[in-house]
């Protein structure tokens, strides 16, 4: 059969296996499974930026753990609907980004890491000292409310189960959207950017307004995802602010793969199943991945599944 | 008010002063190797912790702190050799974003390895010498002026080094053109390692000096590091005087502002300060545009 038979059907082979994991997993590991999932969406949201434009932000756990202590704020706080939060966590988070970005993006590489540094270090800092946000011990007890659905359909989340199908439902949306972001002109024109900014903008493109426009999507899915993850934890605390946070979730695109839309999905696997199995064994498992990471790096600069994929197309 | 001057203040501003130098003696290395090699170096931050590791397991051998200051130069020195030589130096050309995201691969390898030696407690160091001193009509403990006189000597010898000698002269010339100094015969990789490993001695230095005073922990490095990098981008990548400004403004700044308002909020405007420099003037004080 040919090649396009064949990817469909792995593909297709593929959201089965996702669909079923969750019964055949024990709750232990469903856990696990939700987690990889929403890391390497926020590990996703980061490629954007990185494979795509070409902008390292070291700072990004900021509009991760902003999403989650708006969550935490709309649902523990002031009472509102999943609905409310997740919509304010995008609003805010955007907004966050348009700021950000209005005094990064005019640095370029190097400079715009250390400004995103910068400002997640800033926001960590206002987090651990506001008592409203619960201090350096963060929102405790946030509650799992109901999905409601127009026409009065409730969702019920409660259990890993069927928390699990929401991240999945979640994560398929978010796939399609960058799939679509990507392979579109826009997409298009932020690669470009990546590869010769100032060519970019001799034919006649803004490259700010389109980097602004990554900035702007990438945080959207970082502060989204990390309202779920809050969702999930039932907390929101200052280490989902913290730069380790953006450090390994950068770990994780580059391990799994830059500039493909599923590698930090990988990415995100890799680091989150060694840290729960090999912390087990091996108490200092943070050599391991550093060891990996520093491997990476030098030997495969596309990482794990982007060498993968490029070794898959080369068999024509 | 006199009273608040003498008790208050100067033991303050000398307590900045002496934290400042100390960052300053970090930020050099790191400014230096920037403006010299293109490469930011995540994991100087190790350099200087295990400097302090080193210097601690050598007293429990030698209990003669110089001694120890000694050797965990000399093993800081070799270790960061050894890093250049052969991870370094293969990888020259690539993007400093590439050396920055490596540096942190092995920052991370470097933390975890001393918590897997030394483990992961706060170790105490004893200072070679306790009692206080009364200067300038206050009363402030020997050793930390000590730290002071010691790093502002160490500062100073850089300076000549570096302003006044040959060697400096090729350094500043490799940092300014390496390729021309290749063609006129000179081996720029040595001048490359030469340079990493006075930087990576300097902060192992400071690890030995301020262990006493700030205790000896596996990311004391990582807390000291994005202070380092704060000054090292407000003072110029690349600028040693730009670094040494920075170093005391943000160290005196730290210390007074710790007066009047709590510590976190103090680093925030540290580094809401850092934000407004890179929008006003983004090469840093003194840096080159």
């Amino acid at each position: 059969m040919n090649k396009r038979l064949k990817v469909t059907l792995l593909f297709i082979s593929m959201i089965i296996a996702l669909i079923v994991l969750p019964f055949v997993l024990k709750e232990f590991y469903r856990i696990i499974a939700i987690e990889i999932i929403l890391l390497g969406i926020f590990a996703m949201s980061l490629n954007l930026m990185l494979g795509y434009a070409g902008l390292v932000s070291f700072g990004h756990a900021a509009f991760f753990g902003a999403g989650g202590y708006v969550l935490g704020c709309v649902l523990l706080k002031w009472g509102g609907s999943l609905w409310t939060a997740f919509g304010l966590a995008i609003l805010v988070t955007v907004g966050m980004s348009i700021l950000i970005g209005y005094i990064a993006i005019r640095s370029k590489g190097i400079y715009f890491a250390i400004i995103t540094l910068a400002f997640s270090e800033v926001l960590y800092r206002i987090a651990f000292t506001t008592q409203f946000l619960g201090g350096s011990d963060g929102m405790i007890g946030i509650p799992r409310p109901d999905l409601i659905f127009p026409g009065g359909i409730r969702f019920s989340i409660v259990t890993s189960l069927s928390f699990y199908f929401l991240v999945l439902v979640y994560a398929f949306i978010t796939y399609a959207v960058m799939w679509k972001i990507t392979h579109s002109p826009f997409g298009k024109v932020l690669e470009a950017i990546r590869e010769n900014e100032g060519r970019v903008a001799f034919i006649g493109y803004n490259v700010k307004v389109y980097k602004m426009f990554c900035f702007s999507f990438s945080a959207m899915f970082a502060g989204l995802s990390g309202a779920i993850y809050s969702l999930f934890k039932g907390f929101a605390d200052t280490e989902q602010l913290h730069f380790i946070l953006s450090g390994k979730v950068i770990l994780m695109t580059l391990i799994g793969g830059i500039g493909t839309l599923l590698g930090p999905v990988f990415g995100s696997a890799f680091i989150v199943i060694i840290e729960t199995f090999a912390s087990r064994y091996f108490e200092y498992y943070l050599i391991v991945i550093g060891l990996a990471f520093v491997a990476v790096v030098i030997f495969l600069p596309k990482g794990i599944y982007g060498t993968f994929l490029n070794f898959w197309n080369k068999e024509r | 008010m006199t009273e608040y001057i003498l008790y208050v203040l100067t033991p303050q501003m000398l307590h900045g002063l002496v934290w400042g130098m100390t960052i300053v003696l970090i930020a050099l290395g790191l400014t230096v190797v920037f403006g010299l090699m293109g490469v930011v170096n995540f994991a100087h931050g190790e350099f200087y912790m295990l400097g302090a590791y080193f210097g601690f397991t050598t007293l429990l051998l030698i209990p003669n702190f110089w001694v120890a200051m000694l050797v965990a130069i000399v093993g800081v020195s070799l270790l960061s050799w050894g890093l250049e030589r052969f991870m370094f130096r293969p990888l020259y050309g690539r993007d400093p974003i590439f050396y920055l995201l490596l540096t942190f691969g092995l920052s991370m390898v470097l933390r975890e390895a001393a918590r897997a030696i030394w483990g992961g407690f706060t170790l105490r160091v004893m200072p070679p010498m306790i009692g206080s001193l009364d200067i300038l009509g206050v009363t402030y403990p020997a050793y930390r002026l000590l730290v002071l006189f010691l790093t502002i000597i160490v500062v100073v010898v850089v300076l000549i080094l570096l302003n006044r000698t040959n060697m400096g002269a090729v350094i500043k010339a490799a940092a300014l053109d390496s390729t021309m100094l290749s063609a006129l015969g000179f081996n720029v990789p040595l001048v490359f390692t030469i340079t990493f490993v006075i930087g990576a001695a300097l902060a192992a230095m400071g690890g030995v000096i301020m262990s006493p005073i700030y205790f000896v922990y596996p990311h004391m490095g990582l807390d000291s590091i994005i202070l380092a990098f704060i000054v090292v981008i407000v003072g110029g990548l690349g600028s040693v005087r730009g670094a040494i400004a920075a170093g005391i403004l943000i160290g005196e700044f730290q210390s007074i502002s710790s007066l009047w308002i709590s510590p976190t909020v103090a680093d925030m405007l540290v580094f809401v300060m850092l934000i407004i420099i890179l929008m006003v003037r983004p090469s840093g004080i003194f840096g080159k545009a």
